[in-house]
């Protein structure tokens, strides 16, 4: 059975199966929301108004049997926190279950002429819409459990928290995880605003019943399912007990930290004192300690990495999950907390009351600059939570994050790119990330440059670390494959086990021609990479955005950061190169 | 002299610790990354990352850090073998004159380099 498009009109309460058209069938994930928001998103509309969608995609092995690590769902539509196309994507249950419908994509349009609120079931017989005025207000904890208590077979609930109902431009998209906590956030660039101003406040769905995922070749699929498999598994940073598996995410706190490129109260260093008390071990030796809680946790059925955690306190109740490096580096050390406890409650309150994490803890950290609290102060940081919860002004300004708050308090030590606060990795200390925080298309993102085997993409194995040469090429390959990636369904940490392991990059492809029935080389990779790029740099084009644009803020060109005394110096034309190539041919 | 060691991972167990472990290390002058290691017991294939203050002298599978000296003061932060920097993450970080030489001439964007010893 072919996939098809699942339009849902909120203005007149419609929901219609449309065959896949001709230009869409070979999308999947990024690729396909990028390719609908291209096509049918004008991208000079007001990312809040009525002609802004947002569209749901999962991967192209998406729910297929036993694919690994393959569970990711692609969130598209123009961002109200950089005014440019975003994906953003998440796990969690709903990536596998909205493919074993049979659905490509799901496509959210219009809003109710009735001015009300509606959650949406989506099963094997069609979409109902109901009533959600007694959900308003409710934080996602109390909204995953209210769905499973509602609708039977344990359903993926993708949801907003009170902050996405008040069209926040921090707003994240919530999914629930196999034990239904939320805590898998498409979280960067504010969709939860573009799925709160459809005033939908959730989507159930159920895949009992449906017609599962044709796969087009099953020896293809099959033999690349074990090849990617046994590179998963055989891989010292993705096998059990490896570094992603026992320390989470996490394990990169430590790592940064004494590379010198940790960003640090604000931004204002690349060393952080407290580092260690906030990394993965960390984490590891308090579920150990405290006998509660786990590492090498599932974010959802069938991964085999298993990074994620589940953190708890000092009495064995748990308090969030999952604790991750950015986590803990937005909430900790670029607010100076050195505190995993409070960074634990911070994320629960992230998660439940539906923020970015990475986001909030800058904005946060904006705060402390502006001197509404000190540095350090883990209480008051907390508190902050409450003004949001209670929907003070000061709450409304905080949840729409770094340059909405900095502009309102005066800061001009602001660490965004295109509006999106930057990940945890300093540009200054670390120059090759800045190239894809200036360039990417969905602003500072730090899942935007994940690489596969040099040969295969073209680039040489030499790199030469003291010069810019080839540098730009290099970030675009990166930006390239991690936009194929995105497409596929698989967690971006398959990167790693595909870039080491030959056989792993094979059977990764593999996976992919065989459940669409391609003919696919590693070569392809790259340029099907570029096709979507394409689309997402020529939209934020048409939404007003240059190379002016594509840059590392100013306080970084003339701030020299502690502990190497470096300043961001990559000439502009270096940055321009990455995408010159859009315009050519 | 003493040095301020950091160690990262298994390793950190043959120093007392769990999973990290920081402490002050009396040395003789002159000394070398590989008499850090033998103080503790460690072996070369056991490591990974090294930093010497938060400069990159050593990635997994390459052992170009254990003749590098330390001094007075440093601080040294030592990684168990199994963890990843992705190049993504890591490219234009500073590192030692040694690991840059050999990085511009061979494959730095892997995990680990393929034709590491």
């Amino acid at each position: 059975m072919a996939r098809k498009i699942l339009r849902i009109n909120m203005t007149d309460l419609t929901a219609k199966y449309e065959d896949i058209p001709e230009k869409w069938a070979m999308w999947a994930g990024r690729g396909l929301t990028s390719s609908i928001i291209y096509d049918e998103v004008d991208p000079t509309c007001h990312p809040l108004g009525p002609n802004n969608k947002l569209v749901i995609a999962p991967g192209w092995v998406s729910g297929t049997p036993a694919a690994p690590s393959s569970g990711r769902t692609s969130f598209g539509g123009k961002s109200p926190l950089t005014g440019t196309i975003k994906e953003a994507n998440s796990g969690g249950l709903s990536s596998q279950k909205i493919a074993r419908l049979g659905i490509a994509a799901i496509i959210l349009e219009g809003q109710p002429k009735d001015g009300k609120w509606y959650y949406i079931h989506i099963d094997k017989d069609g979409v109902t819409f109901h009533d959600a005025s007694d959900l308003l207000g409710k934080g996602m904890e109390e909204v995953d459990r209210i769905m499973w208590e509602r609708h039977p077979n344990k359903p993926a609930v993708i949801g907003i928290g009170p902050v996405g109902e008040r069209l926040a431009s921090n707003a994240g998209i919530s999914v629930n995880d196999p034990e239904n906590n939320p805590g898998r956030y498409a979280g960067r660039g504010g969709l939860g605003a573009v799925m709160g101003a459809r005033h939908v406040k959730a989507i159930v769905v159920d895949d009992k019943g449906g017609p599962g995922v044709e796969i087009k070749n099953m020896d293809l699929f099959k033999q690349g399912r074990k090849k990617l498999t046994n590179a998963i598994l055989s891989h010292d940073i993705t096998k059990k007990g490896g570094g992603l598996n026992a320390y989470g995410t996490d394990v990169l706190m430590n790592i940064i930290n004494e590379a010198g490129g940790l960003p640090t109260r604000n931004f204002s260093s690349g060393q952080f004192e407290g580092a260690a008390k906030i990394s993965g071990e960390m984490i590891a030796e308090m579920v150990e300690k405290r006998k509660a809680g786990m590492t090498g946790h599932a974010c959802h059925p069938g991964c085999v990495i298993q990074c994620s955690n589940i953190y708890p306190g000092p009495d064995g109740k748990i308090i969030a999950s999952p604790i991750e490096y950015e986590t803990a580096f937005a909430l900790g050390a670029n607010c100076g907390i050195d505190d995993l406890d409070f960074v634990a409650k911070m994320t629960k309150e992230c998660n439940d009351l539906g923020l970015d994490t990475i986001e909030m803890g800058n904005t946060i950290a904006i705060a402390m600059e502006a001197g509404l609290l000190e540095f350090g102060d883990k209480e008051k940081a907390l508190a902050l939570f409450d003004e949001i919860r209670n929907d003070t002004p000061l709450g409304r300004i905080l949840s729409n994050g770094v340059e909405a708050t900095a502009k309102v308090f005066g800061v001009h030590r602001v660490p965004t790119v295109k509006g999106q606060s930057m990940p945890a990795y300093e540009p200054r200390a670390i120059k090759g990330i800045g190239f894809t925080y200036a360039t990417s298309t969905m602003g500072a993102d730090h899942t935007s440059g994940y690489t596969i085997a040099p040969e295969i993409l073209g680039t040489g194995q030499k790199v030469d670390p003291l010069t810019y040469e080839g540098k730009a090429e290099l970030s675009l390959a990166f930006q390239a494959t991690t936009a194929f990636i995105d497409s596929t369904g698989y967690c971006l940490f398959i990167a790693f086990p595909i870039l080491d392991i030959q056989e792993g990059f094979e059977g990764m492809v593999e996976t992919v021609a065989g459940v669409m029935g391609w003919d696919l080389s590693g070569d392809d990779v790259v340029e099907i990479g570029k096709e979507i790029l394409k689309k997402e740099r020529l939209f934020n084009e048409k939404a007003g955005f240059t190379n002016a644009d594509d840059r590392i803020p100013e306080f970084m060109r003339y701030e020299p950061l502690p502990p190497h005394n470096v300043v961001w110096d990559v000439p502009d034309e270096e940055l321009d190169k990455v995408y010159a190539w859009v315009h050519e041919s | 002299m003493k040095i301020e060691l950091a160690l990262y991972g298994s390793i950190a167990r043959k120093a007392g610790g769990r999973h990290i472990k920081v402490l002050e290390v009396e040395l003789p002058d002159g000394a070398r990354v590989r008499d850090v290691l033998d103080k503790f017991g460690i072996q070369p294939e056991e490591i990974g990352l090294v930093f010497i203050n938060a400069v990159l002298h050593d990635l997994p599978g390459l052992h170009l850090s254990l003749d590098d000296e330390v001094h007075d003061g440093d601080h040294v932060g030592i990684f168990a073998e199994d963890y990843v920097w992705p190049y993504h993450y890591r490219g234009g970080a500073p590192m030692s004159p040694k690991l840059a030489e050999y990085t511009s001439t061979h494959d730095y964007l892997r995990h680990r380099p393929r034709d590491a010893a």
